[in-house]
């Protein structure tokens, strides 16, 4: 998400500003050290953050006043970033009360989060007085923050299930098991394969709507994306098949065969 | 033992897998597992380095975007 401003300014032939890309960058990341922050706090995740959240206000801060070098008080940027920013913890706070995730919440969810991302994508068109380039490039944030999010959820699912924190693929698991399987065992037997279909089935689109982007960076990065998913798929199948193969050794006939009634 | 309780040895005791392709029998003293020689054999010739890989994926830092 840092890096879609820069691939923004550099799309096609324009010279860069480094000294706005560079406060761009400074912003967003004061922007992202927020939201972790609460966002670690919200779902369970957090260990010092806590202690930390009086730094919220430095955070918050240098994310906004970083952009007022920028853009006068009664700039069309200000509407767009309250927009986004408002929403952005809207979305934090919503994922908490969500008890049962389908995949339409699951999209409206995870592209709410990342909402966010519009400003720094939002002060990048305004400040190249590019604001044609703002829709397409949203377009592709979204389809990118649900498949990010998605990703997430896949290699989580652990992590979840341990903090009791639901998520798309944790539902659908509860939804799918056999009778008197846990969600590990979903997990192992089918959830994770079905996980990565997901992501491998999404990113056709990605590419469609990164097409009219001309962004060359972009292109490497979903290139570099489509081959670690590969790997990843190829490696953990491997494990995960393994463990299911211990489990079906283990509970073979002749293993119960030889135990008394 | 459940594949539920695999999954836990993976993600928590990861020696477990180590110990048990080096001597099933011996790994699954103390629990209700009374391996055939078939069964023994099978264990033997399983992939365990890929479960390496699963333990670290699911098990380490969070993926963050």
């Amino acid at each position: 998400m840092l890096l879609l401003p820069w691939w923004m300014a550099g799309s096609g032939d324009r010279k860069l500003d480094r000294e706005f890309q560079s406060d761009v960058v400074y912003s967003t990341l004061n922007g992202y050290y927020y939201i972790r922050l609460l966002d670690n706090l919200m779902d369970g995740h957090g260990s010092v953050e806590l202690a930390l959240l009086p730094a919220a206000a430095f955070f918050h801060s240098e994310f906004l006043l970083t952009y007022q070098k920028y853009f006068e008080a009664n700039h069309s940027f200000w509407p767009v970033f309250r927009s986004a920013w408002f929403s952005s913890s809207e979305a934090i706070a919503s994922e908490e009360s969500v008890v049962c995730f389908d995949e339409d919440a699951f999209r409206q969810i995870s592209v709410q989060k990342l909402c966010a991302a519009r400003i720094p994508l939002a002060a990048t068109s305004y400040f190249y007085r590019d604001v044609e380039s703002i829709k397409p490039w949203l377009e592709f944030t979204a389809a990118l923050a649900s498949w990010s999010q998605m990703l997430d959820d896949v290699f989580d699912w652990h992590r979840d299930l341990r903090d009791k924190k639901d998520s798309y693929v944790l539902s659908r698991a509860r939804r799918h098991k056999r009778e008197g399987e846990t969600v590990e065992a979903w997990m192992a037997r089918t959830g994770f394969d079905w996980g990565m279909s997901v992501l491998g089935g999404w990113l056709p689109e990605l590419r469609r709507l990164a097409q009219p982007l001309r962004s060359a960076a972009l292109n490497r990065y979903l290139d570099l994306r489509e081959e670690m998913l590969e790997e990843d798929k190829a490696k953990l199948g491997a494990g995960l098949k393994a463990l299911v193969e211990i489990s079906a050794v283990l509970s073979s006939e002749k293993n119960y065969s030889a135990r008394p009634n | 033992m459940t594949l539920q309780q695999l999954i836990n040895k993976v993600l928590n005791d990861p020696a477990f897998f180590s110990a048990l392709k080096k001597d099933p029998a011996k790994a699954l003293q103390g629990t209700d597992e009374k391996l055939t020689p078939e069964q023994i054999k099978a264990l033997k010739e399983l992939n365990y380095k890929a479960l390496e890989d699963v333990g670290s994926a699911f098990a380490g830092p969070s993926a963050i975007t």
